[in-house]
């Protein structure tokens, strides 16, 4: 029995690296796509994916964040990766007064094909931004609609955060672009 | 010849054949295609190193193996079987990485040694358990546990740093 107890031993002390790098490349990607990830940072990303309720009806998609508890306002908006053009304005609190980062955020890269960029934020200005993936939401391909503006930035308090379409029409194809349906704010960069 | 001995035997030769073929090989690959040598020595390596993560289960089963033989030198077995793998592949990577560019990429060798500990740290452990195998009976103990925790814990950190390399754009 002891030898037994040690053999299991060895191999779940053998088996710690493996495991720790499923989990680690389990991660979600668009953490990780730009290469760094500190692991040291608090990860919300569980926290988004558990409070977000993602519901499809046909082409109508409808992201409800209203089970969020801990964040006092949600945005939508568009990341760019740092190399970006008008890398100013892309998702970044540092780019707005009042802001900071908290915990793991995402990658600025452009936008996932299955994916819309969220930032959520504390009462104390506190961002956390992150990719969100819409399973089978291949029509959120940035070539098609889900490609915002620069410095867009579309915030809700949490207890009213309930995006829907709004279709739009880009050269005869009807497209979907998830926002809230209240006035969006003036960008802080609008040209 | 009690079976320790012969099991002791068995992986000595078994050392030393694999050191001579590893050696045949590397020449034969050098003197018959000196100009691909880098590529047909380091891609492999490169590719066990993209799953060094799994090598401490295949350690494991080494080490099963060497309990069969009747090694009774178990804290000395498990941690030379840990550390055997990693002690082989990561000089030979350099070595081939140095042979194949020479001083070219002598900084960048020293900062992969430097990155990848399991470079220096393996080699050194596995040479010092081989010679304790044979020396008298001893169990694992809680040191040897630890020891193992950390030998494991520099293959992680290997794998970690591997995919963050990689990750570079």
């Amino acid at each position: 029995m002891k030898r037994l107890a040690s053999f299991v031993l060895i191999v779940a002390i053998a088996s710690v690296p493996p495991v720790f790098m499923r989990w680690y490349r389990a991660i979600d990607t668009s953490e990780t796509r730009c290469g760094y990830l500190n692991l040291l940072e608090p990860d919300y990303s569980g926290e988004l994916a558990g409070g977000v309720k993602i519901s499809r009806a046909g082409s109508e998609v409808r992201l409800d964040f209203t089970g969020l508890t801990n964040w006092s306002k949600v945005c939508l908006t568009a990341m760019r990766e740092d190399s970006f053009e008008f890398a100013d304005r892309a998702e970044d609190p540092a780019n707005r007064p009042g802001f900071h980062r908290r915990g793991r955020w995402g990658c600025n890269i452009p936008n996932r094909h299955d994916a819309v960029a969220v930032a959520l934020i504390k009462a104390d200005g506190g961002t956390y931004a992150h990719q969100l993936v819409i399973p089978g939401a291949t029509w959120l391909d940035d070539s098609y609609g889900w490609d915002l503006p620069p410095g867009f930035r579309q915030c809700v308090p949490v207890h009213e955060a309930v995006a829907r379409c709004a279709w739009v029409t880009w050269y005869g194809q009807r497209l979907c672009w998830l926002l809230f349906p209240t006035e969006p704010e003036r960008p802080d960069h609008a040209d | 010849m009690p079976i320790e001995r012969r099991a002791l035997l068995l992986v000595r030769m078994a050392a030393i054949a694999a050191f001579l073929a590893l050696s045949a090989g590397l020449l034969a690959a050098y003197s018959t295609h000196a100009s691909t040598f880098s590529e047909m020595i380091l891609s492999p390596l490169f590719t066990m190193l993209e799953y060094i993560d799994w090598v401490p289960l295949w350690s494991v089963a080494l080490y099963a193996l060497l309990l069969l033989w009747g090694v009774r030198n178990r804290r000395a077995a498990l941690l030379f079987c840990l550390s055997l793998p990693a002690a082989v592949a990561f000089p030979v990577m350099f070595i081939g990485l140095f042979a194949a560019n020479g001083r070219n990429v002598l900084g960048l060798n020293l900062l992969m040694t430097l990155i990848y500990p399991a470079t220096w740290l393996l080699p050194y452990v596995a040479m010092f358990q081989a010679i304790q195998l044979g020396i008298r009976k001893r169990e694992i103990g809680w040191t040897g546990y630890v020891c193992a925790f950390l030998i494991a814990g520099v293959y992680l950190w290997s794998a970690v740093v591997n995919d963050l390399l990689n990750s570079i754009p």
